[in-house]
């Protein structure tokens, strides 16, 4: 079968958008008995956070969502207009909260000069300490945490573990982050925040694209294929250059990245391989008992709901 | 022939819940004229991945015909109103089985149908907790005055076409689907699972020439969902009624017996069928498959 160069990636965003709305309703539903259950999501103004505040609204009701914003001393301004932006399109109720003297503070109590910490390093912190605040509001407001990861940075490990990546429900966890954008622009998330280039906004000029050395584009495209489509690295690269030719990505390069290396002599394994420690959440157990948790015991989460 | 699927939701482990959602079920398609059979999808009473769980859920003949009574009881279900129902059964011999019964008045199993194909690949694990059926077979049931052939196919089941091949062999007029099908797939207009789904049932009525009823679940288990979209094909492979998507209904729809003559006398495929030389030639790649160690 012929496949033409994007339609793995494409969603129907409106269906999409149905799915995740009930599964929201659901999970409070089943967590909370309260199908509109009030939800916490820390925003940052960035597409995943944006899109999963406008489906949380839809869920349950804009006087049932809180956003937090969690500047650091050295966030972009323009990060924050950005999701205050959100905050004003959906009238949803909000909380800025400058985390500045909590991650500072935790340094200074290790004995630490917190400026001498490199930003990246300090960044796992932020995501740790925007975590520990946002489980903070949950527990006084009776809320629960809404994540915001998408599929890409999952399988990259381009998240802090027990940072971003902690929450009651992992919305769009299962959506690339193309497939993010396209929900996003079907969902009327504000324009300038579909436009600018995503950031974890730790350093100046800093973006994912420059961090994980390709497009998204070029990510999610092998991604899929790769995970979704239990394709091989090699039949990867040479579909890609196929379907794709030349559009400025070394598809060998991105492919041995993500996917890793097999040949006669040599095995190294990708990107996605390494950073299945980040996504399996259960730590490793090592097994004594005749049950034990995940390898045998292994019930659903919303039993009777 | 009046059938009515009961699209519903269940939730897991809980039977008392699961009761009362099929009783208020019966009792709607009552006050909507009523039905000869209500078809509810796979596992209907006790919910699909109970995991760990499952001998929590699982329900042995006493049982569920102590259920089926309840079910009685709680709605306005006459005698002659057949239902159909999914549930984990434990066996005499104490395995667990993905079962479908066909409950009539007095009778909680008149027919029973334990799913044969149990799915464990991807993000399926049903042979993880139960244990596979041995046949595929049909009832002969009655409605205005007329006899119908009715077989099960369970979910997975109804994907082999070797069981389509089997139910027309045995000369089926109507075969009621179960499943608890979850929803992937996004790129397209349909969900993924529904254009497989859709595909499959239309072609297998038209190639079977007998009607297909299909119930599948809505709502949501931890991180899965089912669609819905519950529908009956006609022996020509033509939908004839369509369920809501994502959310639960009830399909009514008055099945034509005629309808089987016709499409058999239009193109008479099961009239045509060379069942020696199937046999035969199954048995012939079977030897192949055995004596290549290729199975």
């Amino acid at each position: 079968m012929m496949r033409s160069p994007r339609y793995l990636l494409n969603i129907n965003a409106e269906l999409v958008c149905e799915i995740l709305v009930k599964a929201i309703r659901h999970t409070g539903e089943a967590v909370t008995g309260n199908e509109r259950g009030r939800w916490v999501i820390n925003l940052s103004g960035g597409i995943d956070s944006s899109i999963v505040t406008f489906l949380a609204a839809e869920a349950v009701g804009p006087e049932n969502v809180r956003a937090l914003l969690l500047p650091y001393r050295t966030s972009s301004p323009a990060s924050r207009e950005d999701a205050m932006r959100v905050v004003e399109a959906l009238g949803i109720d909000y909380r800025v909260m400058d985390i500045t003297a909590a991650v500072d503070g935790l340094y200074a109590g290790k004995g630490l000069d917190p400026n001498e910490v490199p930003l990246r390093a300090r960044g796992n912190v932020m995501a740790r300490t925007r975590m520990v605040f946002g489980y903070e509001e949950c527990e006084r407001w009776g809320a629960l945490m809404l994540g915001t990861s998408n599929k890409t940075e999952a399988l990259l490990g381009y998240t802090t573990i027990w940072g971003d990546n902690a929450s009651a429900i992992n919305l769009i966890a299962d959506l690339y982050k193309t497939q993010v954008r396209q929900l996003a622009r079907s969902i009327g998330v504000p324009q300038v925040i579909l436009d600018k280039a995503p950031s974890a906004d730790l350093e100046p000029n800093q973006t994912d694209e420059s961090d994980l050395g390709f497009s998204y584009y070029a990510l999610d495209n092998v991604l899929v294929r790769f995970v979704d489509h239990m394709m091989l690295p090699d039949e990867i690269k040479a579909e890609l250059w196929a379907e794709q030719g030349d559009i400025g990505t070394d598809w060998d390069a991105c492919v041995d990245k993500l996917c890793g290396v097999a040949t006669a002599t040599t095995m190294r394994p990708g990107l996605v391989d390494i950073m299945e420690y980040k996504r399996r959440l259960t730590p490793i157990v090592p097994k004594i008992s005749r049950a034990t948790i995940e390898l045998d015991y292994r019930p659903p989460k919303q039993w009777g709901r | 022939m009046r059938i009515a699927l009961g699209q519903v939701d269940c939730r897991l482990g809980n039977i008392p819940a699961n009761l009362a959602t099929h009783a208020d079920v019966l009792t709607a398609v009552q006050q909507q004229g009523g039905a000869d059979l209500v078809l509810f999808p796979e596992l209907s009473l006790t919910g699909y991945r109970l995991r760990s769980n499952i001998q929590r859920a699982m329900l042995d003949d006493a049982q569920l015909a102590r259920a089926w009574g309840q079910l009685r009881e709680q709605s306005a279900v006459p005698p002659e109103t057949c239902c159909v129902l999914g549930y984990v059964e434990l066996s005499a011999r104490s395995a667990l089985h993905n079962s479908t019964v066909i409950a009539c008045g007095e009778q909680a199993r008149r027919f029973r149908h334990r799913k044969v194909y149990l799915p464990t690949y991807g993000m399926f694990e049903e042979e993880r907790y139960m244990r596979p059926g041995d046949r595929f077979r049909t009832i002969d049931l009655t409605w205005g005055g007329q006899p119908w052939r009715v077989g099960i196919l369970c979910c997975e089941d109804a994907w082999h076409s070797s069981a389509w091949t089997i139910m027309q062999a045995r000369g089926v007029d109507l075969v009621l689907v179960n499943s608890a099908s979850p929803g992937r797939g996004v790129e397209a207009e349909r969900l993924g699972s529904q254009q497989s789904w859709y595909g499959i049932l239309s072609t297998f009525a038209e190639l079977s020439g007998c009607w297909v009823a299909y119930c599948n679940r809505v709502g949501f288990e931890d991180d899965i969902h089912f669609w819905g979209g519950s529908a009956v094909f006609a022996p020509t492979g033509e939908m004839m009624a369509q369920g809501a998507m994502l959310d639960p209904d009830i399909v009514h729809f008055e099945l034509e017996k005629q309808a089987i003559t016709r499409a058999r006398l239009m193109v008479p495929l099961a009239a045509d069928e060379d069942w020696a030389l199937t046999q035969r030639e199954l048995g012939d790649a079977q030897q192949e498959i055995l004596k290549d160690g290729q199975s």
